[in-house]
């Protein structure tokens, strides 16, 4: 997908999940990578940033008895291949 | 239920919490991302960069669920996957870019209304030549 935009650098994204003919294993993964290419069409040297989002899963509602139970969300930074975070939450149910 | 939000082979890599429909946030990424309020689950992930003129550079976010009862519930064997070759050196991809990032000229390939209901597509007719198949060789 190209982006159209007035900004001096091009952006382009694919995205795409792990498939390896007869690896059912990796090819079953729950992941999607989405890769930007980045291009500088000015005459001139560009900086920016370049950021993913996402909204996260739902939490339950908090009542009486589940209060505190949303600090159990936990916020793990990664640092090597995968340099981003992991969140980690006890509850199961719609993501 | 847990996910990974990251960059991959990235060096400076910021995080923060999700930024969600605020405004204010978007326009800050460049500087700050928000901290995760109490009640989200949400992130964010940002890859700061610095490009000379025509140089490209190519950013991987991805984004794993870990918890749905596969073998694949753990960051090591994520980051195993996205490690081999055919993941890290994406030859398709290399092929495929260079095409992807030439602007669209969508003048040309878009189709032109006639009239009501009636759409022709801006394209020469398209020709097909069928070779002549000698059954009787058979």
């Amino acid at each position: 997908m190209q982006y159209q935009t007035d900004a001096p650098v091009s952006v382009a994204m694919r995205c795409w999940s792990p498939f390896l003919p007869g690896d059912a294993q990796t090819s079953m993964l729950p992941g999607i990578v989405f890769e930007f290419t980045l291009s500088d069409t000015s005459a001139e040297e560009e900086d920016g940033s370049l950021a993913y989002s996402f909204p996260g899963f739902e939490l339950p509602v908090a009542t009486e008895e589940s209060a505190g139970a949303e600090e159990s969300v936990i916020y793990e930074e990664l640092d090597g291949t995968l340099n981003g975070l992991h969140i980690v939450s006890p509850h199961t149910g719609n993501s | 239920m847990s996910y990974v939000l990251a960059a991959v082979d990235e060096m400076a890599v910021r995080s923060g919490g999700p930024l969600n429909a605020d405004g204010q946030a978007w326009n800050d990424v460049g500087k700050t991302l928000p901290v995760p309020g109490p009640r989200e689950s949400g992130a964010t992930v940002a890859c700061d960069f610095k490009l000379a003129t025509g140089e490209i550079k190519t950013v991987r976010f991805v984004r794993a669920l870990l918890e749905c009862g596969c073998p694949a519930s753990s960051v090591t064997y994520l980051s195993a996957v996205l490690s081999q070759p055919c993941f890290a050196e994406l030859p398709v991809a290399n092929q495929r870019q260079p095409h992807a990032i030439e602007p669209i000229n969508h003048a040309k390939n878009s189709p032109k209304p006639v009239g009501s209901g009636t759409v022709v597509a801006d394209e020469a007719p398209l020709t097909v030549v069928v070779p002549k198949f000698d059954f009787q060789r058979l």
